[in-house]
């Protein structure tokens, strides 16, 4: 029954199943987040691409109970669209947000916009977002040094620019004018994983573009150049 | 043998009261050592310690008991590491401010506490440290026949052989899901060829997991993590995801997979110890 009805439901939507590109797998699982997580796990897969909850709020994201999953152990890379994103007009993604705070996770959440705004032809903006209340007592020289700095992540060949906002971190990502906006995991947990910090947990909630977040320390190894360039950047920021 | 630490998220708040009455039961029951964490700012370090001595003196008796004052700004994190540092058993928290009281819910912050732990998590329900003199008697274990669920039917077993509580299987039929697994035979199995001399019962109810399973009338509820993910941390499924929004009493969610010592059994702690002692150094 169920093969039935996606194979309906995908003659419905005109999927192009015709498609070299495009295989249609039925898996069968305990659950969907589970079936979705071997798959990616099987295939080594760079994304799991989710729709947001039913309950989000149109134009905003809002993950549901297999996002909840995916997001919190998934093993890549984890997107989600905002609701009605498909009756939206065909948008370019010509300018790819990152949240940028000066850590690992954020550094390799730029090394990954870096390579995908490359290939989109797209600009990358990295986001910082700062305390108000620290901003008083030059606290955030700091963010802004790393900001300008953080540029150095994105692969060659892409234009990058920067932006310093300042107030509660989630919203005012959220509030960027950018395509897609990608953050990192946290920074505790086993590597290997998408896990969400505090900031990412209420950017699901809010964010009005395709979100995604991106797994703890994998394949970082594969951008040594980038990470070692990372490292010396940090330690020229201090 | 001692077995690993108990860490409760300690803070002077309602909630900080209710994991801490709830590490002491577990503290008491098992005879793990307990250690207060509170952690705070730069700067918060002599208050943090004043916190926590205070808490030592006022809430746990006798009890002899550890305190980490953690720096950092996150709560989640500095659980996490300290967890990694002690080689932490357990971590326990509180329910959310918006609780009702009896009943678990988790807030954000120890949301993160428990995503990803990197040993098995516990929750109190709001209120837990006000109703006093609640001994753990009854120990509960969520059961659905699945690989998670039987290595948590085990810890529980030992939980229970050793402390002399009684055993509750609970298992849960869902509308147009399968059997509920041999549950007859894993009780056999349980009290008979294991010969663990426990006392137990098992209950079949039909309905909605998540709801069920914190009804059962028992002190304190074991469930495993969910059944896909890396091994080695906590990792909410479906139905444990909703427990830990509802649950009329503790529930402690176990690690997935075995790279640590399952808290409630000390068998191979040795063991267990000398490997991350050696992926400590690598």
């Amino acid at each position: 029954v169920v093969q039935a009805g996606m194979a309906r439901a995908l003659a419905e939507m005109g999927a192009p199943v015709d498609h070299a590109d495009v295989e249609v797998e039925l898996v069968r699982a305990p659950s969907p987040a589970h079936g979705l997580h071997h798959l990616a796990q099987r295939d080594l897969a760079d994304l799991v691409v989710l729709g947001s909850s039913g309950r989000a709020a149109l134009g905003r994201t809002g993950a549901g109970s297999v996002g909840e999953r995916l997001f919190q152990g998934g093993p890549c890379a984890v997107a989600v669209a905002p609701a009605g994103y498909a009756g939206e007009s065909a948008r370019a993604l010509g300018r790819v947000g990152v949240a940028y705070d000066g850590g690992d996770e954020s550094r390799a959440a730029v090394a990954e916009a870096g390579a995908l705004a490359r290939s989109l032809g797209a600009t990358l903006l990295l986001i910082g977002v700062a305390d108000p209340a620290a901003e008083a007592e030059g606290g955030n020289d700091d963010l802004q040094t790393a900001l300008a700095l953080g540029a150095r992540f994105a692969p060659d060949g892409v234009t990058v620019e920067w932006t310093l906002a300042f107030g509660d971190p989630a919203t005012e990502l959220a509030r960027q004018d950018v395509d897609l906006l990608i953050c990192g995991s946290r920074s505790y947990g086993r590597p290997g994983q998408v896990l969400l910090g505090a900031t990412a947990t209420r950017l699901v909630a809010v964010a009005r573009c395709p979100l995604v977040v991106v797994p703890r320390g994998v394949r970082w190894g594969l951008f040594d150049g980038v990470q070692n360039g990372a490292s010396a950047v940090a330690e020229e920021a201090r | 043998m001692t077995p690993p630490p108990i860490i409760v998220g300690y803070e002077p708040t309602a909630a900080g009261r209710d994991a801490l009455a709830l590490g002491r039961g577990l503290a008491g029951l098992t005879g793990a050592p307990l250690s207060l964490a509170n952690v705070h700012p730069r700067g918060g370090e002599e208050r943090s310690g004043a916190l926590l001595r205070d808490a030592a003196v006022r809430l746990c008796g006798d009890d002899d008991v550890r305190l980490h004052p953690v720096a950092g700004t996150s709560l989640p994190r500095g659980l996490s590491a300290l967890a990694d540092e002690l080689a932490g058993g357990l971590l326990v928290v509180g329910s959310s401010r918006r609780a009702t009281v009896g009943r678990v819910l988790l807030g954000s912050a120890a949301s993160r506490v428990v995503h990803g732990a990197p040993c098995a998590a516990a929750v109190a329900p709001a209120g837990y440290a006000a109703a006093d003199g609640r001994r753990i008697a009854v120990v509960g274990v969520g059961y659905d026949a699945s690989d998670q669920s039987r290595q948590a039917l085990s810890q529980a077993a030992a939980l229970a052989s050793r402390t002399g509580a009684f055993l509750r299987i609970v298992s849960v039929r869902e509308p147009g899901c399968g059997g509920a697994g041999n549950l007859g035979h894993d009780v056999i199995t349980l009290a008979e060829g294991e010969n663990l001399g426990i006392a137990a019962d098992a209950v079949l109810v039909d309905g909605d997991a998540a709801v069920e399973l914190g009804r059962q009338g028992v002190d304190l509820l074991l469930c495993g993590s969910r059944g896909y993910g890396l091994g080695g941390q906590v990792l909410l499924g479906g139905t444990s995801s909703r427990l830990l929004r509802g649950a009329e009493c503790p529930v402690v969610v176990l690690a997935r997979g075995v790279r640590r010592t399952p808290f409630f059994s000390r068998l191979d702690v040795d063991a267990t110890q000398q490997e991350r002692g050696t992926a400590q150094r690598a």
